[in-house]
């Protein structure tokens, strides 16, 4: 299932956030998109399902405008994990992920609806909180859950702003690990990443936004030194690992 | 596990059926009760006699034509207020939202007492306790949804407003009451004696009006709305997480919100129509049904509407039997009990922020 972007321009207010943006993404791709603060990367992921409409600009998907496709469709075939929760709801784990449902719901949630959540939890192993209320868990946790209600979307593409914020080292490797074996079953990944060596170690796609605009993309082999350096106006050094490549800052001592 | 599982979840969502039903099946003892209790006696006898058809004239009258219709008249409004709330609560994931507090049942009685005064819409007795009489509900229900539609309105301007608090919008809702409070008073300004008489008897909020006609109309309008209501459940439960989320599962939240929100002030606007401003009601009871059910729109707008019933037949049974023969307007006594419990609600909200 691809995407692909062609000339999308997006403003708040008149200030452009994204400025003549073009990409292709393909089906499989583990995406991440990277850049400094403010450089439109949460704006481009929500312009991929309609969730911001560009001013300019058209987003295709499977060659079809997505501005001609419901929402309801959309969401059939693309999900989302918001970076923050606005919600102050009270509902067990079980009730949260079976939100993700909607798509397919008319007024009640079927058997089949809840088969499917029980399947999700059961392969999330969180069977030890599923009635639990979802303001009595922790933080790794809820971040677990919100990526198991997308998957009961039974989506094709995911769509994640900065999933590991706020999360400890430990938390962030549980979430990336667990999106790696998602994309490892066919669900494309797009991802917004504040920390680059967690990008670097995951994804196979990078796009790196600056200036409003996409300044490279590219597989691994962008992720030079210079490109770094560029991208957020500091000083690094790119190490090489056997485990993988490693981005340091450097001059700062 | 899956299994295990299922079944754990099939136990839970079968406890809150249970409460549903049970507030269903007290709803009725609740009703019973009160067909039995007021100034005038009527016991069990008089009720088998009045389905034998024996029954005494006086009975007979008290029960068919006082009791019953206040009895309904108490459940209908009840539902209708509660479900307001409720569904207005989700929809602006605002918890000290309901029809009162956000000048909708304000706005919407000028809008009734405009219909009444201005455009002739009710008579006026000098010397009953029923002083204002509506003649043509069907114009005083319409005028005042026009006017409950435009305090929505500026409240959805206003919540689209990027940084727009909870308390900002309620702040909003006292402007747009007082605004509306002010047109009253203008029109008290204006009337005659007996009408004035009429329209501040009509503005405490009592339901010792409803005829068998004025019922019948709020059933046709306050059913079909409520199972509107469950059928966008789901809905609702989406927007709850915000408008991106709820895009991003499928549904459209303006259009949803503004359905939702014109259906919630027809609801009020024909509460307020008939029995004037019943305040704070909209506002307890999902607050209360929300502790048990939790924020499962599914279970919560079905379990608000029988409990609202509940809770304003209780009320108005109070009323009217606590200083017997002296019937109170149930507005003053829904008014006493909620008044506290917003200012707890507001206190909690303000504290969350700071």
């Amino acid at each position: 299932m691809n995407l692909k972007l062609e000339n999308i321009f997006f403003a708040y207010n008149g200030d452009y956030v994204l400025s003549n943006v073009s990409t292709t993404i393909q089906d499989g791709d583990f995406i991440a998109l990277v850049g400094p603060n403010g450089s439109g990367k949460s704006t481009f992921i929500k312009c991929l399902n309609k969730i911001l409409s560009p001013q300019k600009g058209i987003v295709f998907l499977e060659n079809k405008n997505i501005a001609r496709i419901s929402y309801k469709d959309l969401a059939k075939k693309m999900a989302y994990v918001p970076q923050k929760e606005q919600s102050h709801l009270s509902l067990t784990v079980f009730d949260y992920i079976l939100t993700g449902r909607k798509p397919y719901i008319h007024w009640k949630p079927g058997a089949s609806d809840l088969k499917k959540v029980a399947e999700i939890i059961s392969t999330f192993q969180i069977d030890d909180i599923a009635m639990k209320d979802i303001n009595k868990i922790s933080g790794g946790q809820y971040q677990m859950i919100s990526i198991a209600r997308a998957i009961a979307q039974e989506p094709r593409i995911l769509l994640l702003d900065e999933p590991t914020a706020n999360l400890d080292i430990k938390h962030q490797i549980e979430i990336m690990e667990l999106l790696k074996t998602l994309s490892k079953n066919g669900i494309s990944i797009i991802i917004t990443l504040h920390d680059i060596n967690t990008a670097i170690r995951y994804a196979n796609k990078f796009i790196m936004l600056k200036n409003k605009s996409v300044f490279i993309e590219g597989g691994k082999e962008i992720m030079t030194k210079k490109n770094i350096e560029e991208l957020y106006t500091i000083k690094v050094n790119v190490v090489q690992q056997p485990d993988g490549l490693f981005v340091i800052p450097s001059g700062l001592f | 596990m899956t299994e295990k599982l299922l079944s754990k979840y099939k136990t839970y969502t079968k406890k809150r059926l249970c409460f549903i039903l049970c507030v269903f099946a007290a709803l009725f003892l609740i009703a019973f009760f009160s067909l039995l209790s007021g100034s005038i006696n009527i016991d069990l006898d008089d009720l088998y006699n009045l389905f034998t058809g024996n029954a005494d004239r006086t009975v007979w009258q008290v029960i068919l034509n006082i009791r019953l219709p206040r009895i309904l008249g108490a459940i209908l409004s009840g539902v209708a207020l509660s479900v307001s709330g409720a569904v207005i609560q989700s929809l602006l994931r605002n918890p000290l939202a309901s029809p009162f507090t956000l000048g909708i049942s304000g706005a919407a009685a000028f809008g009734a007492a405009f219909a009444i005064v201005v455009l002739g819409a009710g008579s006026s007795y000098a010397n009953s306790n029923d002083l204002a009489s509506i003649t043509n509900p069907y114009l005083v229900t319409g005028s005042a949804f026009l006017c409950s539609l435009a305090s929505v309105f500026i409240i959805l301007l206003l919540s689209n407003y990027r940084g727009a608090t909870p308390e900002m919008i309620i702040l909003s809702g006292i402007i747009i009451s007082s605004l509306f409070g002010a047109g009253i008073s203008a029109l008290q300004y204006f009337s005659d004696n007996i009408q004035l008489a009429s329209i501040i008897f009509w503005t405490f909020g009592d339901l010792g009006r409803a005829s068998w006609r004025d019922l019948l109309i709020q059933i046709v309008i306050i059913i079909p709305a409520l199972l509107y209501f469950i059928w966008k459940s789901w809905s609702y439960k989406s927007l709850q997480a915000g408008d991106e989320y709820a895009k991003s599962i499928g549904v459209d939240p303006v259009k949803t919100r503004l359905a939702g929100m014109v259906t919630a002030s027809l609801l009020t606007a024909i509460v307020v129509s008939f029995y004037g401003i019943i305040a704070f009601v909209g506002l307890v009871v999902p607050h209360i049904v929300r502790k048990i059910t939790g924020s499962d729109e599914l279970f919560l707008i079905p379990a608000s509407a029988l409990f609202g019933g509940v809770f304003l037949l209780i009320s108005d049974t109070l009323a009217r039997t606590v200083i017997s023969p002296i019937i109170l307007p149930v507005g003053i006594l829904t008014s006493f009990l909620g008044a506290p419990l917003f200012l707890f609600l507001l206190i909690k909200t303000v504290r969350k922020k700071y």
